[in-house]
């Protein structure tokens, strides 16, 4: 059984490592829109820092965003997506596998851009740990919560716009801790509430949103 | 030695709330491969769809009976003894054939060594092509290293969805041999085909489907 | 279990429906305007807000409406993804735009009620706030319907995101008040919540079992509706047309 997810794990990888420049670009992205920010904000030090944790996590919401659509669009287009449906192993390990590689390829790269990045705005270096580790433990939970909504889109044309309509309202409670986390630790106050609480969504994303996707995949091919 | 057995029981198949046919009866046994013959828009991919298990009938029933002793109400057994080849290739563009291939035949639960991946490969002639990725293929190339599944799997059921699309006619003469082989050994293969496929010495029923 | 069988089948429903509907409406507009008179006429001014405070017979019914109506939903999604009840997808389907409706308007009249309280149109407060996500989760299935062209896939898609949805609604509404107590402190007062004198609250739960009743007739109207058009290459739907 974890043959399979493996495989598919290996696979995922290896098609990011081969489209490279597809990951670069969600990378520019990220960097794009934090950096772009003081300029229309004026170069104020105490505002950016103010702003920083809902301009970090508003970006990494918006990238997962635009990431999440090519999920399973390819395997749904060449038809690979009815050989993970018609496999004997369960539906929702491969999806876990899926999601994870994809993590892997873009929210952890995130996680590792995000030091230089905030503190380009200013934040005190004492908060990049607990901002790392609140990206470390949100981002996977927005890949999880995310794919159920691409699984579901994954007929339509154009979803985009219709994506972000399902999954931002489920965003909620992962940009209120991620981005509290962030703030309690810039203003130096303990943070590990807003960090337990991120961990507990992640626990809960992954022993439930695999089957979600799963039943979600299953509906879009029927 | 049991055959396996494929009973499809006063079926009705639709694409939405529409249904395409309605009490379609037929019973397979190993040995046997079957033609579903229809117009365009018959419905003859929501069949095989619908026989696969993507796709839920609107009415009626699937059975499928294992030739081995495994429980017949076991979720898997279909799954487990099922080679689909769809409409599509499922070939990633950026894979090659033997990364897609390895990929593909676990999905099935079968682990076949690269070794016998390529050899397969090679014996189709397409031994050049094994590292090239799949997206600088020609179209009918991509469907023979679609295709070659046919030569690594073990699965009873063969259902194949115009198997023989961009084929040319040596390549098809190859299908035809590999499913006429594979059904003289006792297992079953469901098609469509617009092109004319004859499978030597083998009974071929005939599955119409008539609008209903 | 025949019972259900029976309710099962379209037709059936098509026809019983329409008793059932009127039976739901009658009581609901009469329960509803009766509370609502007795609430913004005859009930006692409050001691503390004055006579603002009676735009809560409107609000707390659609308010409660609004969750009771996802809720509903969602059982019915889960209904329709194990047992593929299509009456259930339909129910869900047709049981979004009422829902929507009704938390809108709890959203407005919580508006309202806002103004005189808070001086303020709007204010960050932890139960507007989750309000609005939970119209934002209204309005996603709404869309997901709208945007899938199959019904069936359309409600097995819909059903899925409410079962999703409803989950989440506890977690989102945990969070909003985490952030709220977190970061708007003290400022912003909430609503005191003394005991009400029973002429306060009798309007109030007719009113809300009258919205209630309102909401069923509603939804049933919509499941009418929605079950013709997607039923309508059938018989027994073209009979219903050339009657008609």
């Amino acid at each position: 059984m974890l043959s399979v997810f493996w495989a598919v794990l290996r696979r995922d990888l290896l098609l990011a490592f081969r489209q490279r420049g597809v990951l670069v670009h969600h990378l520019l992205f990220f960097v794009l829109v934090v950096a772009l920010f003081p300029l229309g904000t004026g170069a104020d030090a105490a505002i950016l820092v103010t702003v920083s944790p809902a301009l970090i996590w508003m970006a990494v919401l918006l990238a997962a965003l635009l990431s999440l659509q090519r999920l399973f669009k390819p395997d749904y287009e060449d038809g690979t997506l009815e050989q993970y449906v018609l496999s004997p192993e369960p539906l929702a390990l491969i999806a876990l596998a899926k999601v994870l590689a994809y993590w892997l390829a873009s929210g952890l790269i995130f996680v590792l851009a995000s030091p230089l990045l905030v503190l380009l705005l200013g934040v005190p270096a004492s908060a990049v740990p607990v901002i790392m580790a609140s990206l470390l433990l949100g981002t996977p939970t927005l890949g999880l919560v995310g794919a159920i909504g691409t699984a579901l889109t994954l007929s339509l044309p154009r979803a985009g716009l219709l994506l972000s309509l399902l999954i931002f309202p489920l965003y909620v409670p992962i940009l209120i801790f991620g981005a509290g986390a962030m703030r309690a630790a810039i203003a130096g106050l303990p943070a590990a509430g807003a960090l337990y609480l991120l961990g507990a969504l992640l626990v809960l994303g992954i022993t439930t949103a695999p089957f979600a996707i799963a039943a979600a995949l299953k509906i879009s091919l029927e | 030695m049991t055959r396996p057995r494929l009973g499809i029981r006063n079926l009705s198949c639709g694409r939405g709330e529409r249904a395409l046919f309605a009490g379609l009866d037929i019973a397979l046994v190993g040995g046997e491969a079957a033609r579903i013959l229809g117009e365009n828009g018959a419905g003859k991919t929501t069949l095989l769809r619908t026989l696969s298990g993507l796709q839920q009938p609107l009415s009626g029933e699937v059975i499928w009976e294992s030739a081995s002793d495994r429980p017949a109400d076991d979720a898997l057994l279909l799954k487990d003894e099922l080679c689909f080849v769809g409409h599509d290739n499922a070939l990633n563009a950026a894979l090659t054939p033997v990364e897609n291939l390895d990929v593909l035949m676990r999905l099935c639960g079968r682990r076949v060594p690269e070794k016998r991946i390529r050899a397969t490969l090679a014996d189709l002639g397409l031994k050049r092509l094994a590292h090239r990725p799949c997206g600088r293929l020609s179209a009918g190339q991509k469907r023979r290293v679609s295709l070659a599944r046919l030569w690594l799997t073990d699965a009873p059921l063969w259902l194949l969805d115009e198997p023989a699309s961009a084929l040319d006619v040596e390549s098809r003469a190859v299908l035809c041999a590999r499913i006429a082989t594979h059904v003289s050994a006792g297992g079953i293969a469901v098609f469509t085909t617009h092109e004319a496929l004859t499978l030597p010495d083998v009974p071929v029923r005939s599955i119409e489907l008539s609008p209903c | 279990m025949l019972w259900l069988h029976r309710f099962g089948s379209l037709p059936y429903f098509y026809r019983v429906s329409r008793p059932i509907a009127i039976a739901l409406a009658v009581p609901g507009v009469l329960l509803a305007a009766y509370g609502v008179y007795g609430g913004l006429v005859n009930a006692p001014v409050d001691y503390q807000q004055g006579d603002a405070f009676r735009i809560l017979y409107i609000h707390v019914p659609s308010a409660w409406l609004s969750l009771f109506g996802y809720t509903s939903m969602a059982i019915a999604g889960v209904v329709a993804l194990v047992w593929r009840l299509k009456l259930a997808e339909i129910f869900l389907v047709a049981a979004a735009p009422v829902g929507a409706s009704f938390t809108f308007l709890a959203l407005v009249t919580g508006a309202i009620w806002g103004k005189p309280m808070w001086g303020t149109w709007w204010v960050w407060d932890a139960r507007l706030t989750s309000e609005l996500i939970l119209l934002f989760l209204y309005l996603g299935v709404i869309a997901l319907h709208n945007a899938i062209e199959s019904p069936r896939t359309a409600a097995r898609a819909c059903a899925l995101l409410s079962v999703v949805g409803v989950i989440n609604v506890p977690i989102i509404h945990y969070s909003v008040e985490w952030w709220n107590t977190l970061h708007q402190g003290p400022t912003v007062t909430r609503f005191g919540r003394p005991a009400m004198e029973m002429d306060m609250l009798w309007p109030l739960l007719c009113a809300a079992l009258g919205f209630t009743l309102m909401f069923g007739w509603l939804t049933l109207w919509n499941m009418r509706a929605q079950l013709l058009w997607r039923e309508r290459r059938s018989r027994w739907a073209k009979k219903v047309f050339s009657d008609a």
